[in-house]
């Protein structure tokens, strides 16, 4: 009897506390996708039709700008961006990518061509680190051990770690090891592994106000395949916009979409 | 401009600076210098390109001055050309476009087979800057499919003399997505080469794979440099890409060209060393150590008389300012194509300065 008493003392007790969770707002911090959900906000609200004005800069080893970029990213719902190239010397190159289908449109042969995953990585900047702008949709994972340090000195804060594996092919990095705050959830760092499972890059996440975060202002990536090349991803805009479905159609990358058009 | 590409031409132009109240969007124009010396000629060049938008309607433009010295005795000459001058209309789904445009078709790099707008020359060393043909065109876009259809030079209509890529054509394609693999229909009726079918297909295999093939069956096809009807031909190619995760690509192509000279036939000023049977590889790496260079290999072979081209080439890319230097050689049995061509070493230095 007494048995009895304390499992329904303690189931009532469970669902108690996951009462004043939901009541809170919070995140349970082993639900994994929603942890994911919260991270992503930092970046763009998921679902969410958009603009991004992107400035990719290229770093030399003693920290001078070797090259900067500069692109503009729609993003529509349902894992379809458009990555428009705008700096001179990429002018006229765009990346379609629909879901796991990606096209490449070079100014020099106007004709849209297929392309893979890898190829995804070519060049300055990899397309998939500057039109990924959410996790939720495409892995899934588990948290790593308890709650961690990260940072140093004052900027130390506890979080949490993640182990996250692309629940599609096609997806830029199959696995991810991410850092999370462990208050708000927002992105600290991740190292991103490629196909081979080799580590790729080291990223670490700059936000707009370091007691507060609301947003992430820039991603820092480190390239452990290329030296230690550092490449800095500044969100400069983030707008709403609906784009028209013929612009998702990879035959329309030949022609030159009039931007600021509403 | 013939009046059959001007009118539409002038009437879109019309539209676009006439529509009252829409928001303009025009983009700042850009271009590239460039220099460039050769075996065969040097050139200096300025590629100019702009647009100007008004609510659907656009007029984009793209014209060329250059200054080309040639090596020989021949004079240096200095033109400005118009590489694209068109008009166009974005009636969502529907797109018009009339003047010069370059439209490319097809899914090969090396040669492709279905390129029968454009039919742009491939494997050009240094950088090249289309041209494109007069035209007019009509597409429909859906969510996975398009279809274009195009008149091309309808300013040679009825010119007995226009050849290639200059015959007055209609040129159809319809484009269908199914999932990782993309499907072409391209249908050509040429005013004096009359019907040819074509089928292409791309598609990516895994991570690091795409597979791609087009075929195409001409009923007529004009024999290379003559007047004369070289009959039915087929043309077919097939190749892949690869790329690895040390950023280094492999394109490898093998083609069938039924327009060209049968194996140790008599080499014509025309036909370029062209064979029916061809085999094509290029490699590119861009090394870890230095990112800024791109390396490229590439060989192409022709199994019925064993001649090759082998070609190797560098590109060093600066915020702004690239540099790409090639050479090609040609070489075999002192019978093949690629041994008795007039010109079997060359090579290119070219600078880009993109704003």
């Amino acid at each position: 009897m007494n048995r009895l008493r304390w499992n329904a003392l303690f189931t009532l007790g469970a669902l108690l506390s996951l009462l004043m969770l939901d009541l809170a707002g919070a995140t349970p911090v082993d639900d994994v996708t929603a942890l994911l959900r919260d991270a992503d906000r930092f970046r763009a609200e998921p679902d969410t039709a958009l603009q991004v004005e992107t400035e990719v800069r290229v770093l030399k080893v003693d920290g001078s700008v070797d090259k900067e970029r500069r692109y503009t990213v729609l993003l529509q719902p349902g894992h379809r961006s458009l990555v428009l190239m705008r700096s001179p010397a990429e002018a006229g190159q765009k990346v379609l990518m629909l879901g796991d289908d990606f096209w490449l449109l070079m100014p020099a042969s106007q004709r849209p061509m297929r392309i893979t995953p890898m190829q995804k990585l070519l060049g300055d900047a990899a397309t998939g680190d500057i039109a990924t702008l959410s996790w939720s949709e495409d892995y899934a994972g588990s948290r790593i051990g308890g709650e961690e340090r990260c940072g140093e000195g004052p900027a130390a804060r506890p979080c949490l770690h993640l182990s996250l594996k692309a629940t599609r092919p096609g997806i830029t990095y199959p696995r991810i090891e991410l850092w999370l705050g462990a208050t708000r959830h927002e992105p600290l760092h991740a190292d991103l592994y490629v196909l081979s499972d080799k580590l790729a890059k080291q990223a670490r996440f700059v936000f707009d106000r370091a007691d507060k975060p609301t947003q992430v202002e820039a991603m820092e990536l480190v390239d452990q395949l290329s030296r230690g090349k550092v490449t800095q991803v500044r969100y400069l805009s983030r707008r709403p916009r609906q784009i028209p479905e013929t612009w998702m159609n990879p035959m329309f990358l030949a022609r030159n979409p009039a931007l600021e058009t509403p | 401009m013939h009046p059959a590409v001007m009118r539409p031409t002038l009437l879109l132009t019309a539209l676009l600076l006439l529509t009252p109240g829409a928001q303009a969007a025009d983009t700042a124009p850009t271009g590239e210098l460039r220099g460039r010396w050769g075996t065969e000629d040097n050139a200096l060049q300025a590629e100019l390109r702009g647009d100007l938008n008004r609510g659907p309607w656009a007029l984009h433009g793209a014209s060329l001055l250059e200054s080309i010295h040639p090596k020989d005795a021949s004079p240096a000459q200095q033109q400005a050309r118009v590489l694209e001058l068109n008009a166009s209309a974005d009636l969502g789904p529907w797109q018009l476009a009339a003047g010069r445009k370059v439209v490319s078709w097809d899914v090969g790099w090396a040669w492709r087979p279905n390129d029968v707008v454009q039919q742009e020359q491939r494997r050009q060393l240094g950088p090249v800057s289309l041209a494109g043909r007069p035209l007019l065109m009509a597409e429909r876009f859906e969510g996975d499919s398009a279809t274009s259809a195009v008149w091309v030079n309808p300013n040679r209509q009825g010119d007995a003399a226009a050849r290639g890529a200059d015959e007055s054509a209609l040129a159809l394609r319809h484009y269908r997505r199914e999932g990782a693999l993309d499907l072409h229909l391209h249908a050509r009726w040429g005013e004096r080469t009359r019907g040819s079918l074509g089928l292409a297909a791309a598609w990516v295999g895994d991570a690091s794979l795409e597979l791609h093939g087009s075929v195409r069956r001409l009923s007529h096809h004009d024999l290379m440099g003559t007047d004369a009807d070289g009959g039915a031909a087929t043309l077919a190619l097939a190749g892949l890409t690869w790329t690895g995760s040390q950023q280094q690509t492999l394109i490898l192509e093998a083609w069938w060209d039924g327009t060209a000279p049968p194996a140790h036939s008599p080499l014509t000023p025309f036909s370029q060393g062209q064979r029916r049977r061809n085999v094509y590889g290029r490699s590119t790496w861009q090394p870890d150590a230095a990112p800024a260079w791109t390396l490229s290999l590439d060989m192409l072979y022709h199994p019925e008389d064993r001649g090759w081209q082998a070609g190797t080439g560098a590109v060093w890319q600066a915020d702004r300012l690239s540099v790409e230097a090639a050479l090609r050689w040609s070489d075999g049995p002192a019978d093949s194509a690629a041994a008795r061509l007039p010109v079997r070493r060359s090579g290119v230095l070219a600078l880009r300065w993109p704003f």
